[in-house]
């Protein structure tokens, strides 16, 4: 990217602070960068630099975060929201007291309480930041991670993968390098795999797999049944279920994290917690032995996840230059010896803090977005990759005369470089079908069938004629660098037959961009759809739980009659008012 | 720069020699990348990326080079090998190992291979190639069936099991594996899984129609063979709902030969059963098939009462002798023969010596197996005519003063032989 050819100017006002943000499962962190290009943390006004993500509900109705919220998480359990970003984008809510969050509402609490440590240190109001999300993240998770930064008043130039994250904080420190980093970010709640190469400045991410249900979390867990299981053995008595008292539930997680976090440098210690259940106290010794037993299966979780990762980037070990642990639970020693012995080789063992890295990487990327780096002649160019595959849903002969309707046929596959573009030809399977409906999905898991998937959107491309013959269509799939993809589909005999759909990526009513009215009310079909529409928007007030769906389906009606095609509309209709006939 | 009606080369398109290292390649690329203006040239970077990727997977790499290299011969070859291979399918063969061994790493003669091979039932060979295929394309679930088969026909079922499963993770409606499992599990007896593959097949469509029939007749014969009444009537009822009315005839013709899968392995019982299920459909009294249906029950279960005679340990004697024979011996028609004359000199001799005995089973015959007896009725008469007589021939010996001499031996046939097992026995009086 030669900058002088480009003519762009820094898009910032020069003094403008460049911040980078590490919103994490358990942890988050804030930093800028300072003038030498160099990413810098802020402390909090508990005066901590690594924040744990915990947001507590007092009863007076002040709202703490961070280190404030952990001390209280034992006396206010039921007050105290941790671990959201595993719920993000998928409308789960928690509830602290009797006050129900969503999931982007807490990461907002956490964001302010981040953007509040940085202003007052920058003295200055900040805008614009660079969020780190995992690898593995849906879009819908990530597009929740924009809203929740949005209503913090920050805007995100960009969502940063934290493998990337990691390697670009490892990566400024080596630029002038040619290796390739295995970046294994074991965090709180997910574990992602990323191989990259980098050459002279270029980060050329190579495949990126994870786990978003393996984390330092399920080393907790192990823990607290052990001391579960001990409990029993001792008094012969077994513990309260979570759900039964959550206040055993939080001592024993606080305990679980100290054991983890202390096996981790010696190789047993004690545990005492007073009074667990009425008189009933729990004292034992754990040791590493122990633990490793616990979380055995786990690391075999994680292992076949490297493995895969290397197989996808069809290299061997013997390959890898550099493997960097990150994430606060890559301290577990377990897992850095499996990765020693696997490897043959030693982890890396530098000046970065596996806590930091994803941070100050974050940090290194907004320099980059805001282009603070060019006065010092380093060129970093990441070459980014879809984190999973897109494609739309095809009708498959599964048998002699059976048939799905739903077969994912993939048109960006997983670790495509972006921009992807894509371009591939599809038959109707028989004569007179009518409108096509080219549904457009995100493929998380392996398998073909895209009800297992998460369906972004939809697009009905018209009928050519009114007896319309069977004739092959084009779609074409763009996705960019900021999370847009953009799809069209069309006639190959008659090409001006089109159909478009810009979407940043998420679906309909999970999160994502409302519709605006002013695009179809004016539309003559609008009339058959209003009263309906109107119904549906009513019943979304009056039933939260069924509200998702129902969006959805008014969205493909609107969708209907912004695409002005009469027949999908009544299509759409009949299915909303089942839909509402249904929750009514 | 390359002339403008040819596509650049993938290696043009790097700007490296066709027998670049990896680490040339990766060089060119990175080289290039910087050079390139990512966001707004998307399409040449797209290009830069494809050429990339092929290039440094040593099999794209392979296939690419083959198919520029040696497309246009492969091209032939293959067509010449679909030509000849109904014909001569070693030609083929010897045609397609040839385009394997001209491009290793294409795809499509392998595929073809495979094909042939399994035609020739070389399984083991084909089980490689299939191996190789899947290798380059994991997803595949056709290719993962075909693996499937070919595992099962080289009876390697739990290999079978693992395969089809992969399929199934893949793709849960896939019909084609949901039978061959079904089919899978039925040979190997489990009995459980089956019936719930079988409703995994039968829900495949969400809708329960007459494409279901075939897996609903199979959970009938597994629930028929369980003797399970409840779950059988259910199972029909279900049947009875998916057939219309048009195909009853050849549904109730589907059943018969599925009885005389039972029948070949003797479970008369269970054939008769499934019979009878099948009797409940709607079908005319005057059509062929209606006709055929209550021939074959009547038939199964005579074979069933001769079946069940067979074990009769009060029936032992010359009498089971001859029933066995004739219903039950598969033997070649001059060995029954034989075995036929056996018995009746056996029989001879029994009604000789013990009349009485054999008036008795007899009688049991006629009261236990009236199928049977009704069946062989004149050939029953006959004997219990005869086992009369001599009893009252005996009687008279007894009541003579002293008996001067033995029994004269009955006097060989003098009329001309009787054709046929029974007419031979009337004729040795």
């Amino acid at each position: 990217m030669n900058v002088t050819q480009n003519g762009t100017k820094p898009s910032g006002s020069p003094g403008e602070p460049v911040i980078g943000i590490d919103l994490g499962t358990s942890t988050s962190a804030i930093a800028y960068l300072n003038p030498e290009g160099e990413p810098v943390l802020i402390s909090d006004v508990n005066g901590d630099t690594i924040i744990p993500s915990m947001v507590q509900l007092l009863p007076d109705g002040q709202l703490v975060v961070g280190s404030a919220a952990k001390s209280g998480a034992v006396t206010y359990h039921d007050r105290t929201a941790m671990e959201v970003k595993r719920l993000m984008g998928t409308g789960e809510t928690v509830k602290l007291g009797k006050k129900v969050f969503f999931p982007e509402e807490i990461s907002t609490q956490i964001l302010k309480h981040l953007k509040q440590a940085a202003e007052a240190k920058l003295n200055r109001e900040i805008r614009d930041v660079v969020i780190s999300v995992p690898a593995r993240f849906e879009n819908a998770a990530r597009e929740a991670t924009r809203k929740a930064a949005e209503a913090t008043g920050l805007e995100v130039i960009r969502l940063i993968n934290e493998p990337t994250a990691a390697a670009l904080a490892y990566g400024l420190g080596h630029l002038a390098d040619q290796s390739k980093v295995l970046v294994f970010d074991f965090g709180g709640g997910t574990l992602d795999v990323t191989i990259l190469e980098m050459f002279e400045g270029i980060l050329d991410i190579r495949t990126s797999v994870g786990d978003d249900r393996l984390g330092g979390k399920d080393v907790d867990e192990a823990i607290i049944n052990f001391l579960r299981d001990t409990f029993k053995e001792k008094t012969g008595k077994k513990l309260p279920a979570p759900s039964r008292d959550r206040k055993v539930a939080q001592r024993l997680k606080e305990e679980a994290e100290i054991v983890k976090k202390t096996l981790s440098f010696s190789t047993s210690t004690e545990v005492h917690l007073p009074n667990l259940v009425g008189e009933e106290s729990l004292t034992c010794t754990v040791t590493r032995e122990d633990i490793d037993g616990l979380i055995e299966p786990l690391l075999m979780r994680a292992m076949d996840l490297v493995n895969e990762a290397l197989a996808r980037a069809r290299l061997r070990w013997d390959d890898i230059d550099v493997i960097l642990p990150i994430g606060g639970s890559s301290r577990i020693p377990m897992f850095r010896r499996a990765l020693e012995y696997a490897s043959g080789k030693e982890l890396y063992s530098g000046d970065l803090s596996p806590d930091e890295a994803v941070v100050m990487g974050a940090t290194i990327a907004a320099g980059i977005e805001k282009q603070s780096y060019q006065e010092q002649q380093k060129q970093i160019i990441i070459l980014d990759v879809s984190p999973h595959r897109l494609g739309v849903a095809t009708i498959k002969q599964v048998g002699a005369d059976q048939f799905v309707d739903d077969y994912f046929s993939e048109l960006i596959p997983k670790d495509a470089k972006l921009p992807a573009i894509t371009k591939r030809e599809y038959m109707t399977l028989s004569d007179g079908t009518g409108p096509i409906a080219i549904r457009i999905y995100e493929a998380t898991g392996v398998g073909n069938l895209c009800r297992e998937h998460r369906m972004i959107s939809e697009l009905s491309l018209r009928a050519l004629t009114a007896d319309s013959k069977d004739e092959p269509i084009q779609v074409e799939f763009r996705y960019t660098l900021d999370g847009t993809l953009e799809v069209s589909a069309r006639y190959i005999v008659a090409p001006m037959v089109q159909v478009d759909g810009r979407f940043v990526l998420d679906a309909p009513g999970a999160g994502g961009a409302e519709i605006p009215s002013a695009s179809w009310n004016h539309s003559p079909l609008a009339e058959l759809a209003m009263p309906l529409l109107d119904q549906a928007e009513r019943l979304c007030v009056e039933k939260i739980d069924v509200a998702g769906p129902i969006q959805d389906m008014a969205a493909f009606v609107k969708l209907a009659i912004i695409q002005n095609d009469e027949d999908e509309v009544r299509k759409r209709l009949d299915k909303l008012t089942d839909l509402l006939f249904e929750v009514a | 720069m390359s002339s403008p009606s040819r596509e650049p080369t993938l290696y043009e398109i790097l700007e490296v020699s066709e027998d670049a290292t990896l680490a040339q390649i990766q060089s060119a690329y990175f080289r290039l990348v910087r050079a390139c203006r990512i966001n707004e040239e998307p399409e040449h970077y797209q290009q830069l990326n494809h050429a990339r990727e092929v290039l440094i997977d040593p099999r794209r790499r392979g296939e690419y080079d083959q198919n520029r290299k040696n497309g246009s011969r492969i091209r032939v070859l293959l067509d010449q090998a679909a030509l000849t291979i109904d014909r001569d399918p070693q030609k083929a063969r010897a045609l397609l190992k040839s385009a394997v061994t001209l491009a290793p790493d294409m795809i499509r003669p392998r595929l073809l291979l495979s094909q042939l091979l399994m035609r020739t039932k070389d399984y083991p060979l084909a089980e490689r190639q299939y191996l190789w295929l899947l290798e380059r394309n994991p997803n595949d679930e056709p290719l993962r069936c075909k693996l499937a088969r070919c595992l099962m026909l080289q009876g390697r079922h739990q290999e079978c099991e693992a395969e089809l499963q992969k399929v199934l993770t893949l793709n849960p409606v896939y019909y084609d594996a949901q039978v061959m499992l079904a089919r899978l599990y039925r040979t190997m007896g489990r009995t459980t899984e089956l019936i719930s593959t079988l409703e995994a097949t039968i829900l495949n469509d969400d809708v329960e129609n007459f494409g279901d029939f075939n897996s609903l007749l199979q959970l009938l014969l597994v629930y028929i063979q369980q003797e399970n009444h409840e779950l059988v009537e259910q199972t029909m009822l279900r049947i009875e709902a998916v057939v219309p009315l048009k195909q009853v005839p050849t549904v109730i013709e589907t059943f018969l030969r599925t009885a005389d899968y039972f029948a070949q392995e003797e479970y008369y019982r269970w054939a008769v059963a499934l019979l009878q299920q099948a009797g409940f459909l709607p079908l005319d009294e005057d059509t062929p098939q209606k006709q055929a249906l209550d021939d074959k029950i009547s038939q199964l279960n005579l074979a069933q009462e001769a079946l069940q005679m067979d074990g009769d340990s009060l029936l032992a004697g010359p009498i089971q002798d001859c029933f066995r024979v004739l219903y039950r011996d598969k033997s070649s028609a001059s060995i029954r023969e034989s075995r036929m004359d056996k018995a009746f000199a056996q029989l001879q001799h029994e009604f000789e010596a013990q009349p009485r005995e054999l008036l008795r089973q007899l009688d049991y015959l006629h009261r236990e197996y009236p199928l049977l007896s009704k069946d062989q009725a004149a050939f029953l008469g006959l004997l219990r005519q005869r086992s009369l007589r001599r009893i009252e021939q005996l009687q008279q010996i007894a009541s003579a003063a002293k008996p001067r001499a033995m029994a004269p031996a009955p006097s060989v046939a003098e009329e001309p032989r009787r054709t046929g097992i029974f007419g031979r026995l009337l004729g040795a009086r």
